[in-house]
């Protein structure tokens, strides 16, 4: 099965997961990530992020994951996940850092955040720079006010949204996109590629190692 | 191949270091995290900043030893005995606080107060033994609170964050034990109502937004990093229930009692009522009220004297003029209409704004001039400037605010510099008709603005707040009538709009009583509060109240202007020798402490800070700077106690949605999380998420990607 086909399954079962915890509070509360429970309860890092404060709240946030995780996400192939795992894990950290008086952390804007800074990695031209602008300048909104600038009337967890956005464009780097260079083999040419069909072609396509050493060493020698 | 394998080298030590310096700073922020939630916060000032909101900052989820969260609320029970004697209440509440948890902990419970209220004893019985609290400095009280709870001794603190937000800590409560705290005020009836009185009594705490700018020390409230930030954990349900009973005896015949904000039962006759909730309430998410409507036309006075040894002599007189107007005295003006579009008005709050605020523009007059002003994050208008009231602007106008939707934060402060710009054309009085929940934490500012803006005006300018909401912030739309020469109103969730816009339209459009002055007669008194009698509008009383060192009785005339015309109004009053009213002294030194934090709305002076606890330590009464501690010393608590920070309702309809708290159970088909943050994406995100979207997949179809 191809890697896009198993996110897009993923990715389902995680919209089910969160409505169920976010729409059913007996599923929610032993998964909602909570201060007091965040050293002996660790599984809540993680699963904290299927809790949201109510359904307008979830639909908001998946609404931005979902279409973004798909759109990007073969990007960054199997490292796709571990990358909304370590944003949701590092946002809810900086969380209890940042804002001390947050007893619960809800949502997964971070994890959207991720795959925004990944999605703006792989533009290019002006709509990169536009769109690293305006993220900046609204995170920045977010950490002088503490409110989103929709805000209504209740604070928003700034520091995840940072956090993702870093966790995504590191990760974007590390897959070596950045902005695609036309003209190069590293391209998806199609959606339904991803990185890790476009590394197993290459891999074929190149020459074992030994036969280029073997090759190189005989040229020298005939020199 | 070495060509291939460099740059994928590269970009892998890149990609390491990227991944390491992640997990550095993850680990880094966890060990922070853990660091920060190593103390406990139970005092006003340990409480960190942080959030929008009015917030007291306590671990919200406690745990038993298996690790599953307990749902436990400290507060069982809250009963509330009103007794009404012509004009003033008398107000005693106990609450009952229970320990659920197997170790002993601190309950700390912020809870809303009437703004005027004096505050005048505290106490707490644990079964048959009562422990009776001491008034005493502010920093000293919470001394002896805190050595007694590190000594394991049960104690208690009270003490006030706000005129109309206070907190009460109560440490050491055993395993299982039950403790009822009992703390009693007097506090002057509400006097807005047309022909009556009206008594609330709240029971929730609206949350507050604070401006970024705002500068006034020990601002209640976070976002932007203001200090001294109190954080209210709030819960949809699970809370204890709330008993009222009101025993009224008005003095006047009584023409019906209501209540537009609970079901009640009233047992009355000619002056006295007896007035109880149809059901105890566990969901006290609004402001009790009740009204007193008392019948006839005449010139209504109420004078309460209190004479002791102890004390001395102190009277409260109020006088209600009823006052005949003809179409003539009509008062040529200029009406901006004052809107508040933020965040909190959002849903119920800001449709009962809207339809106020048409009610308004279309009860005025060609003749008048107005404009309409909303702030949130910002301020827009209606008109550049002010436009005559001809019926195709006004259509407009209600287009206008027919419009308005709610969102954004809580600049309160830009949009009354908004509405008070400049001087009204054509030697115009300027009326401001503000429409907001109060929803701010930053209230001295907006104070300190409006006494400024107000004071060297040469008498253009009326403030009239309109409250909207079931928790409206009195504290400061009362200040802000005070200082502003106007009165606040107040319209619930459930209270007719149309009734609210004609009692403010008929009280605005006629001239009142100003310039007021009262001849004493050669009668003995001194200390009077109000120093300067303020303007009074139809159907409002002159209130005063003062000191006397003998008895005397005697005429005193009250003196005043109607536009051009004088105003007279003779009284007979009698100072007594003797009279057991104590309560009469706590109202006269809470209208002198009022008078004197009026003066320091722009900032802190000794002077003032030296006399009000001299007041309040003489009278008994919690104030800024004077609390009341009780230590029951028969006894220690073993183990340290866990704080537990006692919610408050939701208030009911608030639009902010996010603010309910509790620790399971759910509204709006969630659950439901105390103190929580969560990662919203608001339209600029999701609007800058769709760009990236149609920007990457704009690049695929060029083949770039």
């Amino acid at each position: 099965m191809a890697r896009p086909t198993i996110d897009a399954l993923a990715v389902g079962g995680l919209v089910v997961a969160a409505s169920v915890a976010t729409l059913e509070p007996s599923v929610g509360q032993p998964l909602a990530f909570g201060r007091d429970l965040a050293l002996t309860q660790p599984w809540r890092w993680l699963t904290g992020a299927l809790v949201h404060h109510d359904a307008a709240h979830m639909v908001r946030d998946l609404a931005a994951l979902v279409p973004l995780a798909l759109l990007a996400g073969p990007a960054l192939g199997r490292r796709l996940w571990p990358t909304l795992a370590l944003a949701v894990v590092a946002g809810n950290a900086a969380t209890l850092a940042l804002m001390p008086s947050a007893m619960w952390v809800l949502g997964s804007s971070g994890a959207a955040h991720a795959v925004l800074a990944v999605t703006l990695m792989r533009v290019g031209g002006p709509a990169r720079a536009l769109g690293w602008t305006a993220l900046v300048a609204k995170l920045g909104w977010e950490a002088h006010t503490g409110q989103a600038l929709g805000a209504l009337g209740a604070p928003v967890a700034w520091p995840a949204h940072a956090l993702g956005a870093l966790v995504g464009a590191a990760a974007a780097g590390w897959a070596g996109r950045g902005a695609a260079r036309p003209g190069t083999a590293d391209q998806c040419t199609s959606p339904a590629c991803d990185m890790d069909s476009v590394k197993r072609s290459r891999a074929t396509s190149a020459p074992p190692l030994a036969a280029s050493l073997t090759a190189a060493g005989s040229a020298a020698a005939l020199r | 191949m070495a060509s291939t394998r460099a740059p994928r080298r590269a970009a892998g030590r890149r990609a390491l270091c990227a991944l390491a310096t992640c997990a550095l700073a993850t680990l880094a922020l966890t060990l922070l995290a853990g660091a920060a939630h190593a103390g406990s916060y139970a005092a006003l000032d340990e409480a960190p900043a942080g959030g929008g909101e009015l917030r007291l900052a306590t671990p919200g989820t406690h745990v038993d030893p298996e690790g599953r969260p307990i749902i436990g609320f400290p507060l069982q029970a809250t009963f509330v005995d009103v007794r009404i004697e012509g004009p003033m209440a008398q107000v005693t509440v106990e609450q009952t606080f229970e320990n659920p948890f197997e170790g002993p902990i601190e309950a700390v419970y912020v809870f809303p107060m009437d703004d005027d209220a004096a505050v005048h004893a505290y106490s707490f019985r644990i079964g048959e033994r009562e422990v009776v609290g001491r008034i005493e400095e502010r920093d000293a009280a919470r001394r002896q609170y805190e050595d007694a709870r590190d000594a394991g001794q049960t104690a208690g603190l009270l003490e006030q964050a706000k005129p109309n937000v206070f907190v009460h800590s109560l440490a050491n409560i055993a395993p299982g034990e039950a403790i009822t705290v009992r703390f009693e005020y007097v506090v002057l009836l509400d006097y807005r109502h047309e022909s009556g009185y009206g008594f609330h009594f709240p029971m929730t705490i609206s949350p507050r937004y604070v401006s970024p700018d705002a500068l006034t020390p020990n601002t209640v409230g976070g976002g932007g990093g203001a200090p001294g930030a109190i954080t209210v954990p709030y819960v949809d349900e699970g809370l204890a229930e709330v008993e009222i009973v009101v025993r009224a005896d008005a003095g006047v015949p009584l023409r019906g009692v209501e209540s537009s904000s609970h079901a009640i039962d009233v047992e009355a006759d000619d002056t006295r009522a007896r007035v109880t909730l149809s059901e105890v309430t566990t969901a006290p998410d609004r402001d009790f009220v009740l009204n007193l409507r008392t019948a006839g036309d005449q010139t209504l006075l109420a004078a309460l004297t209190h004479r002791d040894s102890e004390l001395g002599g102190y009277f409260a007189l109020m006088v209600q003029p009823k006052l005949q107007y003809a179409d003539g005295d009509v008062t040529p003006r200029e009406v901006v209409v004052l809107i508040d579009v933020s965040g909190s008005m959002s849903g119920a709050p800001i449709d009962r704004a809207r339809q106020v605020a048409e009610g308004l523009l279309t009860s005025l007059r060609p003749a008048d001039h107005f404009n309409v002003v909303t702030f949130a994050s910002g301020t827009d208008r209606f008109s550049s400037r002010p436009v005559q009231a001809d019926p195709q602007r006004v259509r407009d106008a209600v287009q206008f605010v027919r419009a308005l939707t709610a969102g954004g934060g809580t600049e309160l402060d830009d949009g009354l510099r908004e509405a008070l710009y400049g001087r009204p054309a054509d030697e115009r009085v300027r009326q401001v008709f503000l429409l907001t929940d109060g929803g701010i934490g930053y209230e001295e500012d907006v104070l300190a603005l409006a006494q400024g803006a107000v004071g060297d005006d040469g008498g253009v300018n009326r403030v009239f707040p309109v409250g909207i909401g079931d928790a409206p912030n009195r504290y400061l739309l009362d200040r802000l009538a005070e200082q502003a020469r106007g009165f606040a109103s107040y319209l619930d969730l459930r209270g007719s709009a149309s009734d609210t816009v004609d009692l403010l339209a008929r009280r605005t459009a006629y001239p009142y009583l100003t310039d007021l002055t009262i001849d004493w007669g050669g009668l003995p008194v001194e200390d009077l509060t109000p120093t300067r009698l303020p303007d009074v509008y139809a159907g409002m009383p002159v209130v005063v109240s003062g000191r006397f060192d003998q008895p005397g009785e005697g005429e005193v005339v009250l003196r005043g202007r109607r536009g051009r015309r004088t105003f007279e109004l003779p009284l007979q009053l009698t100072l007594p020798a003797a009279e057991d009213r104590p309560a009469v002294a706590y109202l006269w030194a809470r209208q002198r402490i009022r008078a004197l934090l009026a003066q320091q709305y722009g900032g802190e002076t000794t002077a003032v800070r030296d006399e009000v606890t001299r007041l309040g330590l003489r009278f008994g009464l919690v104030t800024p700077y004077t609390s009341y501690v009780a230590v029951d010393e028969s006894r220690t608590v073993e183990g340290t106690p866990q704080t537990v920070g006692q919610p408050n309702a939701t208030p009911s309809g608030y639009g902010g949605g996010r603010v309910s708290g509790g620790y399971g159970g759910g509204s709006s088909g969630g659950g439901s999380y105390g103190d929580s943050v969560g990662g919203d994406l608001d339209a600029p995100t999701l609007a800058l998420m769709l760009f990236a979207a149609v920007a990457l997949l704009r690049r695929r179809r060029r083949g770039e990607v």
